[in-house]
């Protein structure tokens, strides 16, 4: 019986046996949920430094405005204020009543976009390809809209639309107003207008929560498609509104031969966003991985077109959108 | 070191063939229901816990050249349905493992109870989807691992009975893993085909798991009936992420055989 004491001492001594990786989460409180928030970008926002924000000033400067008895709506509105300081459209902070957004990537430029005018080019009879708008206009140039690359585009519906466009004398994709989706769309849809394997740009990601943990650059190549392959000169449309996968579209694009970027900047948003969640509930997104172009530098703030153009608006009176129409000169 | 591994597997895969065909087997399943947590700030910087529950198949064969050395193996899944502390977002997490590997057995190390030592090579894969998240909606898992595995088994006799008490423990000591960058999206990985320090090793240092159970077993109509209590202890820190997955659950269990002569000391 002494022995099995023993073994029995043994058992309840490991049984509470516990480890050391822990939680290292804040109250939920006030200060403790904006200490979350503020210790989420510190650790694992990736533009700090490349955007030259001073993110311990910051803290000073909005810790200020925390008091215990706070409520929820002006700890809101002291998150969001901070999280303005990041200038990311990928930012967010998403309560069950708001979310805090950063859009002045595209609501401080001229819209360069008009959705009346862009619809009277396809009318009422375009084709559809998934979430694909095309058309023939009557200068035998086909006209595609891609509103975003959320829905999912397959290789089918892209080799269907470029076959059923091989006439054409020229192809112009507008992705103006195009918030962005899914990177793999983005990259599905542009392989179809490369021949080779190309270098696009570089990919990094953080490695630790130091403001400059991050990987050796990584090279993103892209592999042309193995289904139809458009051989024509292309424009591709663009406005302050491309953004996310959009932004990353075009950087592909730009690389393609015989492609050119007409419109206005891209409005950027190189980060791939990942989320995370505050003690209250709340939900953080934030840049995470950042992607290069091919110089290595950062398209965060957006892509420089080939060909500036502008909406005029006396044109768009007339029924004629500038930047359709100066695409259709190039493709002649 | 995968190729370390493999070698091992082979070797360990090789003995556990040629000794199924001499020895004799003593399958016991298991039924977990508790609760667990789990913590990945990939997913989030929050801990999530909610129930869960496992299924457990352990065999032992004693060798008939040699009683004293067990084959045995532990086969697992584990499901879990977690929520963070405000209950308004969930995490499902699973697993599925097999470890197998050799012991030498003491009988009557001291009266009434025999000890086992000995070591193992295992695998496992998982994962936790977090119903919320966008970009980084889930953790995928995958990993092998050599443990120390022990055991205490005592008989106490009560009136006609033989209760067995039983103390099993594994501890891995070496192993690899796979982990996402700190700030690698899957997307990078597996799409991108960028493979930038994700299989790590892991040891006691940066891996310490401990798996543990404790189970009173009662000789029965040619089967032993079991309850007791099982922990499973996992924890990492690859790539400065944070992870871990404590399950605890009551068992209930049998043998699917005839205990073996061997195993009564």
């Amino acid at each position: 019986m002494k022995h099995l004491l023993y073994i029995i001492g043994l058992v309840l001594a490991l049984l509470p046996l516990q480890s050391c990786v822990d939680e290292e989460g804040q109250d939920n409180t006030p200060r403790g949920n904006f200490e979350a928030l503020w210790q989420i970008i510190d650790s694992r926002y990736c533009f700090l430094d490349y955007k030259g924000i001073d993110w311990n000033e910051v803290r000073a400067r909005y810790s200020e405005r925390i008091a215990d008895g706070m409520t929820n709506a002006q700890l809101f509105e002291v998150m969001t204020d901070m999280l303005s300081e990041l200038k990311d459209g990928h930012v967010n902070l998403y309560t069950a009543g708001d979310i805090a957004r950063y859009w002045k990537w595209y609501e401080d430029y001229d819209k360069n976009l008009d959705i009346e005018l862009r619809d009277s080019y396809l009318g009422h009879d375009y084709s559809l390809a998934s979430s694909l708008k095309y058309r023939i206009l009557d200068d035998n140039i086909g006209y595609v809209v891609v509103e975003s690359f959320n829905t999912g585009m397959g290789e089918g519906n892209i080799a269907q639309m470029l076959f059923n466009l091989r006439s054409c004398n020229g192809l112009i994709i507008d992705v103006r107003g195009n918030g962005g989706g899914r990177m793999d769309n983005a990259r599905r849809l542009a392989s179809h207008f490369t021949n080779e394997r190309l270098l696009v740009g570089y990919t990094i990601h953080k490695t630790g929560p130091g403001h400059n943990d991050f990987s050796e650059p990584w090279a993103d190549y892209m592999s042309p498609s193995e289904s139809v392959r458009w051989q024509k000169p292309v424009v591709v449309l663009t406005n302050r509104e491309c953004y996310s996968a959009t932004n990353t579209f075009v950087r592909d694009m730009k690389r393609c031969p015989k492609v050119t970027i007409l419109g206005d900047k891209t409005g950027g948003g190189s980060g791939m966003p990942f989320s995370a969640e505050l003690p209250n509930g709340w939900q953080v997104r934030y840049s995470a991985e950042p992607c290069l172009d091919v110089n290595m530098q950062h398209i965060e703030f957006g892509i420089e077109p080939d060909t500036p153009c502008s909406l005029d608006s006396l044109q768009a009176l007339q029924g004629h959108d500038t930047l359709i129409e100066e695409a259709r000169k190039l493709l002649q | 070191m995968t190729r370390f591994f493999s070698l091992i597997l082979a070797v360990f895969c090789l003995f556990s063939v040629m000794e199924r065909a001499e020895a004799q087997a003593q399958n016991t399943v298991f039924f977990g229901f508790g609760r667990a947590n789990v913590y990945d700030t990939y997913l989030s910087p929050i801990e999530y816990a909610g129930p869960e529950m496992n299924v457990s198949v352990s065999t032992e064969r004693h060798l008939k050249r040699n009683p004293h050395i067990l084959f045995h193996t532990n086969s697992q899944i584990h499901a879990g349905w977690l929520h963070n502390p405000l209950k308004i977002a969930h995490e499902a997490n699973g697993s599925l493992s097999h470890d197998f590997g050799y012991s030498y057995r003491w009988n009557n190390a001291l009266p009434r109870l025999s000890l086992d030592a000995g070591l193992t090579v295992g695998a496992a894969i998982g994962g936790t989807y977090n119903n919320q998240n966008g970009n980084n909606p889930a953790q995928g898992r995958a990993s092998m691992r050599m443990s120390i595995v022990g055991q205490a088994r005592y008989v106490l006799p009560v009136k006609k009975h033989r209760l067995e008490l039983t103390y099993r423990a594994r501890l891995p000591f070496f192993g690899a893993m796979f982990s996402p960058g700190y700030g690698q999206s899957y997307y990078n990985i597996f799409a991108q085909g960028n493979w930038d320090g994700n299989i790590l090793a892991t040891h006691p240092g940066n891996a310490l798991s401990f798996h543990h159970r404790f189970t009173i077993g009662l000789p029965l109509v040619r089967r032993t009936w079991v309850i007791g209590y099982e922990s499973l202890l996992e924890q990492a820190k690859p790539n400065n992420l944070r992870q871990h997955h404590y399950s605890r659950s009551f068992v209930i269990g049998w043998t699917l055989g005839r205990t073996p002569k061997h195993a009564k000391p």
